[in-house]
């Protein structure tokens, strides 16, 4: 049975010309996980939105979406909210009410439904959903990964068809990003909920859809299984998005089914020849620190349990480090030790020169209307720096009407008119697309070769992989594995890149999918 | 452990109207000392032991300033003890400010109880149930202030290691109109949110976790029959110009030994609740 049938579908929003959704056909069937693709600002979510009629942006709309054989404009508002639900980005603000139990209701309140039929849902959705040990506690003491999976409850609880997720995962860390792709896969198999997503992150979510939909300009580039839609974007831009083994394949000379998970990939990689099985690792020559931290020992209170403990490294001028970890380690109580805003209680930091401090959330740099005015603040020659950073177009414009991408550059540049010696970021690429993350990236390595070091605290293990020079593992307040990048992932095992994992055994030392193409082509 | 606490929210709220009723408005010295260890006992359960010590100090302060200070501006009463500036000070007086002085300190344990143990879910519960929207602003706002600190904090911080150095006032200002600003775009998302899940539908109903059982009756019936004995008899004190102590029939008894059980309900609650349990766990 068809869910919803799209038909010729456009539209138009009122500050443009350009159509952001442009004829658009297909037909959702039930039960189906539909993963949407495509870079930021093709459409996504301008179509995801359209899907629900309480969400359908202000502009011209064309064509007709029907849900399940009734037009989408028809359907009546209780039947609207009771079978499609939406979910956002932003975890925290989606979030109504100031306590979970409460949260889970709110939807079934709206509906008007029993006291007695709300009590029997929220119980069966709070153990469904692992609230049971939060059932009573507030929203506020939940972490990212629960909010969210807390959003997914509760449109749950109103027992939908069809849940709509417009990049849901893409402010959590890749653990709890992994957590609720597996949760929405349940969903999808034990209810038969059909699952419509659009995500940046294809790693952990490409191999569990049915079907993938592309979108390039408001238009359907293809619309096929996983392992299909993977060949057929052969030699396009979006294919940098894909996961590394289907980058590999469409890369080089091979022959049957594409394949997306690593255990795919080392099948493929295995019958294939090698022209090269190694990669020499370079050595790093500089030594000449400029940042050292010695046995750094901290808590946050007296009685509270050690956060970092004899926790010790270096950081040489003009190099790019990156700092992983899970969640909760520490990393950002070091960064936040360096940058001076907490104070060991033991041991030393030795830090001569000018640091700066970008925070999680680049929103949070700026205070002003227009971006100039911003950096009018910290200093008036900034015509030069902003024109580097290629914001010149938007001096005038309100930060937070910047791109993602563009936010995140436009604070650094911030930043660095104060003219640090050492860039000190937090999660810098958080929240942001493959193609913003290459961008930063390289324009970050730019920097360290004018002479700026960086020091980055992340997640992002393929980020650090592809940018960084020397990367240390903190765990258990302290760091238990630093090196150069390049021997940094291929030692481990389980914090690296899905192309080391892929590789391991075959090829020495590659940690991206772009080593294992070089071996393989020569 | 809190067991009174578990009560569904109507027994409590009668119970803590009732209590305070009398406190406040019987002025009998005798409702009010017993009033006093009342409520003392209840909080020591409910509360750290130690704050409760630094408490009843606070509260015998604030009873001896009572005292103190009513004979100065009250110069009623006919059993004059001496003169300050050809003011009289009076017996009565001093009497009636100590009595004052015990109703505050009374009505003042009272409420900290009653806040300890109405926690919002049980005030939204009142509101809920006649106002369904008033309830989840309430709400909402209870989930709205800890993010709005949060953010600004975090904002703060970010201009803090700007790397341009303000003064704290200017850097507090410009914190606080960009975290204005950042609640108006969240609060769009919030509100995208509400409208997904059918808010705005005819007929919204209110959820809460509370049943009323027939122990929460039974508890409820003995407050209402306590309050209603400990209000039969002819109790009311009179002060000026001389006292008039009540009589001591039998009813007027009954009426203190009412209000004596009333107002040790919630301590021998608890104190019932946890030989209780100590029995039980004594035989595992």
């Amino acid at each position: 049975m068809e869910i919803f049938n799209i038909k010729n579908l456009s539209f138009t929003y009122n500050t443009s010309d350009k159509k952001a959704v442009n004829s658009i056909n297909m037909t959702v069937s039930s039960g189906d996980f539909l993963l949407v693709i495509g870079q930021s600002g093709c459409g996504k979510t301008t179509l995801l939105k359209m899907l629900k009629k309480e969400l359908t942006p202000f502009g011209k709309k064309e064509g007709e979406i029907f849900y399940k054989g009734k037009n989408i404009e028809l359907l009546n508002e209780r039947e609207s909210a009771q079978s499609i639900g939406f979910i956002m980005q932003d975890p925290d603000s989606q979030i109504v009410t100031d306590k979970v139990y409460s949260e889970l209701a709110f939807g079934l309140e709206n509906l008007g439904y029993d006291k007695e039929v709300i009590r029997a849902k929220v119980s069966e959705f709070a153990s469904c959903f692992g609230f049971l040990e939060s059932f009573d506690s507030s929203v506020d003491k939940l972490s990212g990964g629960e909010k969210q999976m807390l959003n997914l409850a509760s449109v749950m609880a109103l027992n939908p068809e069809v849940i709509i997720l417009d990049e849901p995962t893409s402010m959590l860390d890749p653990i709890s990003a992994n957590d609720f792709f597996s949760t929405l896969k349940r969903i999808n198999n034990d209810f038969g909920t059909t699952v419509i997503i659009s995500e940046h992150h294809l790693q952990e979510v490409f191999h569990l859809a049915d079907r993938v939909v592309c979108l390039e300009n408001g238009e359907i580039t293809a619309l096929d299984t996983p392992k299909n839609v993977c060949k057929s974007l052969k030699g396009k831009k979006i294919m940098k998005t894909l996961p590394a083994p289907a980058r590999v394949f469409n890369s080089v000379k091979a022959y049957g089914e594409c394949p997306i998970t690593v255990k795919e990939g080392r099948k493929m990689l295995s019958s294939i020849a090698l022209n090269r099985n190694k990669i020499s690792s370079e050595e790093l020559k500089n030594d000449d620190v400029i940042l050292s931290c010695k046995n750094i020992w901290f808590r946050y209170e007296r009685k509270s349990k050690d956060i970092l403990k004899n926790c010790s490294f270096n950081v040489n001028k003009g190099e790019f480090y990156a700092l992983l970890g899970e969640n909760g380690c520490g990393k950002s109580t070091l960064l936040n030790i360096i940058n001076g805003s907490l104070k060991p209680y033991r041991g030393k930091i030795k830090c001569d020169l000018k640091s700066a401090y970008l925070p999680q959330n680049p929103k949070n740099v700026f205070v002003k209307d227009t971006l100039e005015q911003d950096f009018k603040m910290i200093d008036n020659s900034y015509l030069e720096l902003s024109e580097q950073f290629g914001l010149s177009d938007f001096l005038k414009t309100h930060p937070y009407d910047l791109s993602g991408g563009e936010l995140q550059r436009a604070s650094i540049c911030k930043i660095l008119l104060s003219n640090p010696d050492i860039l000190l970021l937090d999660e810098p690429t958080k929240g942001l697309d493959t193609f913003a993350k290459i961008n930063l990236g390289s324009f970050l390595k730019q920097l360290c070769k004018k002479g700026l070091t960086i020091v980055m605290v992340t997640h992002d293990v393929e980020f650090s992989a592809e940018f960084s020079d020397r990367c240390g593992l903190l765990f258990d307040g302290g760091i238990t594995s630093e090196n150069s990048v390049r021997e940094f992932f291929s030692q481990n095992i389980f914090y690296t890149t899905s192309a080391s994992k892929m590789s391991k055994g075959m090829i020495e030392n590659a940690v991206t999918a772009d080593d294992i193409i070089g071996c393989i082509n020569g | 452990m809190n067991t009174f606490k578990n009560f569904h929210p109507i027994t409590l709220f009668f119970y803590f109207l009732f209590v305070l009723f009398i406190s406040i408005f019987s002025f009998n010295p005798l409702f009010l000392i017993f009033g006093f260890f009342g409520s003392i006992s209840f909080y020591a359960c409910i509360s750290d032991f130690k704050a409760v010590f630094k408490s009843i100090i606070f509260y015998i302060i604030l009873i001896f300033a009572v005292t103190a200070t009513n004979p100065i501006f009250s110069h009623n009463g006919a059993t004059v003890l001496f003169f300050i500036n050809d003011n009289r000070i009076t017996l009565e007086a001093l009497i009636y400010g100590a009595v004052l002085g015990l109703m505050i300190a009374v009505a003042v344990i009272w409420f900290r109880c009653f806040n300890l143990v109405f926690d919002s879910e049980k005030i939204l519960y009142f509101l809920g149930k006649s106002f369904p929207r008033l309830a989840l602003v309430f709400s909402m706002t209870l989930n709205f202030v800890p993010n709005l600190l949060r953010s600004f904090k975090n904002i703060n911080t970010a201009q803090r290691l700007s790397g341009k150095k303000t003064s704290r006032i200017k850097r507090y200002l410009n914190s606080f109109s960009a975290v204005i600003t950042q609640s108006m775009e969240n609060a769009m998302i919030t509100s995208d949110s509400m409208k997904a899940r059918g808010y705005g539908l005819k007929k919204r109903t209110f959820y809460s976790r509370f049943k009323f059982t027939f122990y929460d009756l039974t508890y409820l019936a003995v407050s209402i029959i306590l309050f209603s004995l400990s209000l039969a008899g002819n109790t009311s004190f009179e002060f000026y110009p001389y006292f008039v102590i009540p009589k001591a029939d039998t009813l007027n008894i009954l009426s203190y030994i009412s209000f004596l059980i009333l107002s040790f309900v919630p301590f021998l609650f608890e104190v019932k609740e946890g030989a209780k349990w100590k029995f039980l766990i004594s035989k595992i």
